[in-house]
């Protein structure tokens, strides 16, 4: 009874814990407070996120200040078109000992918690699936052996909105195991002005502190899906996904059933996030977009109209 | 969680109090007006007051169980409108026993107001229907005191024929007082419209002296009083109030009386 009192106690102290998080990752981070949500609720729900940007935007600095706040070991691929999968997951190097010679397996950047997929769609099929792999299993095979990667484990791919020469898009099918599609925009004026101060002044070496262990994520992974939800909530998110299936006027794939699960995991830790003990209707529709954008297909009629994915799904939710 | 469904539980009570109260105030609108409906048909006042009791009764038993089957969580929801959604979370999760439950429950009893008839009641509404019958009630009674002559509407229907007021064995036979026509002639008999009584079953009292006669008490008494008292000592005669005029003209009167009878 004691330690069920003193866990409620600790979820009273979740809101101020995550805006602890999100008050660190502001030191460096000028703005953005959006996305930086959006990147914590995809570690809360222990899946992977796709950011959309163009360059220069902070998505390196972005991720591994979030990955030093919380404790993770963080790595970086950048991905070109001559990357190999053993570039990614490793690969069995001759090792010579004591005049003996033997193999040993070289750890690749995927042995991380953290890893930014740097322009995944410059990368080759094969590369992309090793990585997707390694996303969906969380375990990656080399030759006869299966390991086992460490957890938690959060792959942030990112793609450039232009420059699409020499690219290889992600299949459908490969983009549908990203939980959110993160759009990352231009700062705001003042936002800008007060990127352009602190990074144009002295190097002034800015300490940031890990305020979660990796133990409390995944107890924070844990309590995400125990988050309740009602009914009539789930009903509404699951009306939204199935609604795109139906929509044929604007769409012409619509999203799958994991993107069902996605939106209500979403939810659950965008509460959380929020300090929440319950899902709000307001969380699925914050989280339809991130979660279905990537995932329908518009037809040739919304594309004339110039319609974007959010714009259809802000129709459907209507 | 045997706290949280036990608030649940209390919650039930409360609003069944709530819907019974409502409810009751619904009926007794639809009586008043079932009543003024009813009181326009030509029937017994029997019927004009059972007919809405039983439309009452009918009324306010499925409305009741209407209400129960619908406003179970809405009204309290209404009732506590910051914590809905975590109101409906509790409810549709209280099987569920995990830390994230366990804190949602605790914070919803804190949060939530003190479960009383007074909060789940709509007291402008409540106010609404009272100041409703009560004013229908002031119509009834107002209609009533003045006693406006309204042409009652006759029941079409044969089989709810029973439910119309008799007025006397005969009355719609054929030859009734309905049928009669009576002379127009207002020299005669006065205004027509008096004489036209319809279907009404008329009590005449005809009491001229405003007090009861009791022929056989008076004669009782009499007699007994000559019994009492034995015969009178002396008996005389006032002069004055004897005039041969008056028995002329009375003998006359009587002649001219006896020679008619003896005429027909």
């Amino acid at each position: 009874m004691t330690k069920s009192i003193e866990s409620v106690r600790n979820i009273e102290k979740l809101k101020d814990t995550f805006s602890n998080v999100a008050k660190e990752i502001s030191k460096i981070i000028v703005g953005q407070e959006d996305v930086v949500e959006q990147i914590l609720i995809a570690i809360l729900c222990d899946a992977n996120a796709l950011l959309e940007s163009y360059p220069g935007l902070g998505k390196t600095t972005l991720v591994k200040t979030i990955a030093e706040v919380l404790d993770l070991k963080f790595s970086r691929i950048q991905s070109t078109p001559d990357l190999m999968p053993s570039d990614i997951i490793g690969t069995y190097v001759i090792e010579e000992e004591k005049g003996k010679k033997s193999f040993r397996f070289q750890k690749g950047p995927v042995f991380a918690n953290v890893i930014l997929a740097d322009e995944i769609n410059r990368a080759t099929p094969k590369t992309q699936s090793a990585l997707l792999e390694a996303m969906q299993e969380q375990q990656v095979t080399v030759g006869n052996q299966t390991m086992k990667l460490d957890t938690p484990f959060f792959v942030l791919a990112t793609q450039n909105p232009i420059d699409m020469e020499g690219t290889y898009p992600l299949p459908e099918a490969q983009v549908d195991r990203f939980l959110l599609k993160v759009l990352v925009d231009y700062p705001t004026f003042d936002d800008e002005m007060e990127i352009i101060n602190r990074f144009t002044k002295a190097k002034a070496t800015v300490k940031i502190r890990t305020l979660l262990s990796k133990d409390s994520l995944k107890l924070l992974q844990n309590l995400t899906r125990q988050v309740p939800i009602a009914d009539d909530i789930k009903k509404r998110a699951l009306e939204v996904v199935t609604k795109t299936r139906t929509e044929k006027d604007l769409i012409e794939y619509g999203a799958s059933p994991r993107a069902s699960i996605g939106l209500i995991l979403a939810a659950k830790a965008k509460a959380l996030v929020n300090g929440r003990k319950y899902v709000s209707a307001k969380d699925i529709e914050k989280m339809a977009y991130p979660v279905l954008r990537h995932r329908i297909i518009l037809n040739f009629k919304a594309e004339r109209e110039g319609k974007t994915p959010d714009d259809v799904i802000r129709e459907i939710m209507k | 969680m045997p706290k949280i469904k036990g608030l649940f539980n209390e919650v039930k009570i409360e609003l069944l109090k709530v819907v019974l109260i409502n409810t009751f105030l619904n009926a007794i609108m639809v009586f008043f007006i079932t009543y003024i409906i009813v009181s326009f048909f030509n029937i017994k006042f029997l019927f004009i007051i059972s007919i809405p009791a039983l439309i009452t009764m009918v009324f306010f038993f499925v409305s009741t169980i209407i209400r129960i089957k619908r406003l179970k969580l809405k009204l309290m929801e209404d009732a506590n409108p910051q914590v809905k959604e975590m109101l409906r979370t509790a409810h549709d999760n209280m099987d569920e026993e995990n830390i994230m439950t366990v804190a949602l429950f605790s914070e919803l009893k804190k949060k939530m107001k003190t479960v009383s008839t007074g909060n789940l009641l709509e007291s402008k509404k409540i106010i609404t229907r009272i100041i409703s019958a009560v004013a229908v009630v002031f119509l009834i009674i107002f209609v009533s005191s003045l006693n406006i002559n309204i042409q009652k509407i006759d029941i079409p229907f044969e089989k709810l024929k029973f439910m119309i007021p008799s007025t006397g064995d005969g009355v719609h036979e054929e030859g009734s007082l309905i049928d009669i026509v009576f002379n127009e002639t207002e020299a005669i008999y006065g205004d027509a419209s008096i004489a036209k009584l319809g279907n009404e079953e008329i009590d005449l009292n005809m009491n001229p002296s405003m007090s009861e006669i009791d022929f056989n008490k008076i004669s009782e008494t009499e007699r007994e009083s000559l019994r009492e008292g034995g015969l009178p000592q002396e008996i005389g005669v006032n002069p004055d109030s004897f005039s041969n005029q008056e028995v002329l003209e009375e003998a006359e009167q009587a002649a001219n009386y006896s020679q008619r009878i003896k005429n027909i």
